[in-house]
């Protein structure tokens, strides 16, 4: 498969060469554990240094305000678990519909932990009710837990408007920026939010490596998930995995590099939509705030079983590619007021850095044909 | 570069291994995905849950692949503990610092934890285990081989004193390629294993479960590793795992006997230096592990100026060094030389030329040093 056939950038994204390399050199010559004393241990803590300052500049923050973790997934449960589990005076969680699975499912492991969660609803463009958000805080409420993107309809939610709101009652907001950084300018110390989540191969880093921004001031208490040798800050047990860290590092530089990306990702996103246009489709969350980068269509009365099987050599999805394996429609168009029925009749097309205006159209045009052959035939 | 003899705390990466990782750092894979880079990814982590299935003599259904052994440590203990009420669990002194917090933890909910001491080798007691279990008891950990002294533990034994229904947890990072072992010699119901300690890259373990037992997860979310361990794998990480452990199983024999003639190399030019004492050394141990301990003399320091010297080793554990405090392991079986002590760990790249170098840097600092009561 060419790369270019690749529209699952939400899933995961192809690795930068600029990172295959930084990786490949810091494996072959600089292996030390970061933690150890040495000259070996010293050189792998200088290249931890060096991306963590490469990181630090993507999100604007200082180079220790975050922790590295294994992924965006440990980074959710560290936030939220962490966070119920660091104090003893607040039990209520506030979060939404379409949220990604990892932070629904540590909401219903907090729940058997006596925490008391609020699932606010959206409305059928995806969009978060601010009304409904602002009657559901309590004076017990902990925390807000929101995506800035979401993953399966690339709605963006201003995060910066619910953090201002939550900061006037003194909640703490955990924002899943997982789709968004590295896409998307984003700026940790304009936003002022207590957590943010973010990932290393949702933006062209390697996998296995992700990292949660915890705010110092004024000060986010969390309980650690993984306990042991700890780092610098007693938060996150466990040996630095210096090759992924070097490689997360290398991608958030290499963003600096392709700032124009996101208009070419833009115009691939308008190829396939035109291409589309010529059989009757619906673009879920169309009147919402979207990212160029994520767009989800249902082909109205097509199952999306028979695109899979006749477009094999494209790689897109139905939707988020932890709930791909079950059978069961996604939550997040479920959410929209979408039918089960019309949830499998559609299809999660994202772009990236990889992609092409030509090929873009080129899927619009052989979803059309694939249509047209089994409705016409 | 200085000489490296610090393998128990990191290793080089194998060529071999970087050769294997290398097609998988670039393409899109997330072996969630249904489509063609999903299914690649999908049919490479099923060879290497083989490949760690039948090292460990296991069924591919036993592996969990996580982020490393602290992870597989943590999720061993606070996942059975997730699945029971609070009782009592046993640990043995000598346990990896992940252990001993995660042990910590849960003893702030609730949990009792009771010391398995070691002898003065560093061997548990299996005197003393029988005494120490009770109604309550509900898990013991105890490590296949310390990080520090590199004394092999009885884990099998341990098992067989331990009532039906106690669960043993067993810390094998530090044993694995080192010795030979699989799950059912060890007698653990959890196994823990690493991949950076066996030449592997950083960032990748493994938790074995024995079948009829039943531990939660730790980390929830999209349900990857069948519900234990959400999150999207670090696919080349654990191909290179795989890897890793597919060259052991090829060349222990090998990595055995190239370790013993080093060690045996190393301890007879340390006895004929005279004031240093090796820990556990009448006990089992790891072949390419000697902890060695100068009676008044800082270990820490030592450590440092043998660094300086050109030659890495370390104090204690790497997750602990940097910090003063003595060894907990040292403590538990020697305690007059807890603050004394410093590993020697070697790899396969190392030689009995650098054995030699060392010694002499040794035996020159020593000198420098030495106190007219010392010798």
């Amino acid at each position: 498969m060419v790369v270019s056939h690749y529209f699952d950038y939400a899933a995961t994204t192809p690795v930068d060469t600029d990172v295959v390399e930084a990786m490949t050199t810091c494996l072959k010559n600089n292996f030390g554990n970061p933690a150890s004393q040495h000259a070996w241990g010293r050189e792998a803590q200088a290249a931890v240094e060096q991306a963590k300052l490469q990181i630090a500049r993507l999100i604007e923050c200082g180079t220790d305000d975050f922790i590295f973790t294994s992924n965006a997934t440990e980074s959710i449960n560290f936030a939220l678990k962490g966070a119920f589990l660091g104090q003893d005076e607040k039990k209520h969680i506030i979060s939404f519909a379409t949220e990604h699975r990892a932070t629904l499912s540590c909401l219903d492991a907090l729940k058997k932990l006596g925490a008391e969660i609020t699932l606010l609803s959206v409305d059928e463009n995806g969009q978060i009710d601010f009304d409904a958000l602002r009657k559901a805080i309590r004076p017990d409420t902990l925390l807000i837990s929101v995506m800035h993107v979401n993953n399966e309809l690339g709605v963006v939610h201003d995060v910066k408007k619910i953090v201002q709101l939550a900061d006037a009652h003194g909640v703490w907001v955990h924002v899943d920026a997982a789709q968004s950084i590295g896409k998307l300018p984003f700026s940790v110390k304009e936003l002022g939010a207590a957590m943010v989540t973010f990932s290393s191969h949702k933006m062209y880093g390697p996998k296995g490596i992700g990292a949660l921004y915890v705010r110092r001031r004024p000060r986010v208490n969390l309980f650690p998930l993984l306990h042991g040798g700890f780092d610098s800050r007693g938060l996150r047990a466990g040996t630095l995995a210096t090759h992924q860290i070097v490689g997360f590092g290398a991608a958030a530089q290499a963003v600096q590099a392709h700032r124009e990306e996101i208009e070419k990702v833009r115009h691939c996103q308008q190829a396939f939509l035109k291409a589309l246009s010529v059989i009757p489709f619906h673009l879920h969350a169309e009147a919402a705030s979207r990212v160029p980068h994520i767009v989800n269509v249902q082909i109205e009365g097509f199952d999306n079983r028979v695109l899979f099987q006749n477009l094999s050599d494209y790689a897109f999805s139905k939707g988020s590619a932890c709930a791909a394996q079950m059978e069961s429609p996604s939550h997040a168009l479920l959410a929209l007021g979408v039918s089960s029925e019309a949830a499998g009749q559609s299809v999660r097309i994202s772009f990236g850095r990889y992609s092409t205006v030509e090929a873009s159209e080129k899927l619009g045009q052989a979803i059309v044909s694939v249509v047209q052959s089994k409705v016409g035939g | 570069m200085p000489v490296y003899f610090d393998h128990n705390a990191t290793t080089p990466l194998h060529p071999k291994v970087l050769e294997a990782m290398i097609p998988f750092f670039k393409a899109p894979q997330n072996a969630s995905s249904l489509h063609y880079y999903g299914r690649q990814a999908k049919e490479a982590l099923q060879s290497a849950r083989q490949v760690l299935a039948d090292a460990m003599q296991v069924a591919p259904s036993q592996v969990y692949f996580t982020s490393g052994g602290s992870e597989s440590n943590n999720l061993a203990l606070k996942g059975m503990a997730r699945r029971t009420q609070p009782g009592e669990m046993i640990i043995s002194a000598i346990e990896h610092d992940c252990v001993r917090e995660a042990v910590r933890t849960l003893v702030t909910q609730n949990w009792r934890a009771k010391v398995l001491p070691v002898d003065g080798d560093g061997v548990v007691s299996l005197a003393q285990l029988p005494g120490l279990i009770s109604k309550e008891t509900r898990l013991a950990a105890v490590m296949l081989a310390n990080n520090e002294s590199g004394v092999i533990q009885p884990t099998a034994k341990v098992r067989e004193a331990l009532p039906s229904g106690v669960y043993l947890h067993v810390d094998a990072v530090q044993a694995l390629g080192k010795m030979p072992f699989t799950m059912a010699s060890t007698g653990a119901h959890t196994l823990s294993l690493s991949s950076h300690k066996v030449f592997g890259p950083q960032g990748v373990g493994a938790l074995i479960v024995e079948k009829a037992v039943d531990i939660g997860p730790m980390i929830d979310g999209g349900g990857q590793e069948r519900g234990l361990r959400s999150g999207t794998e670090n696919l080349a990480g654990i191909v290179g795992f795989a890897a890793a452990v597919q060259l052991i199983q090829a060349e222990m024999t090998e990595r055995i006997r190239h370790y013993e003639r080093l060690q045996r190399h190393l301890e007879q030019a340390l006895a004929a230096l005279g004031n240093v004492t090796i820990l556990g050394k009448d006990a089992p141990r790891l072949p390419n592990t000697t902890l060695i301990a100068v009676p008044n003399m800082d270990g820490e320091t030592l450590s440092l100026w043998l660094n300086d010297a050109g030659f890495c080793v370390s104090s204690g554990s790497a997750c602990s060094s940097g910090k003063s405090r003595g060894s907990h392991v040292v403590e538990a079986m020697q305690p007059d030389l807890a603050g004394n002590s410093v590993r020697i760990s070697f790899g396969l790249d190392n030689s009995v030329a650098e054995i030699d170098a060392f010694i002499k840097a040794l035996a020159a600092l020593l000198e420098k040093v030495k106190p007219a009561s010392w010798w």
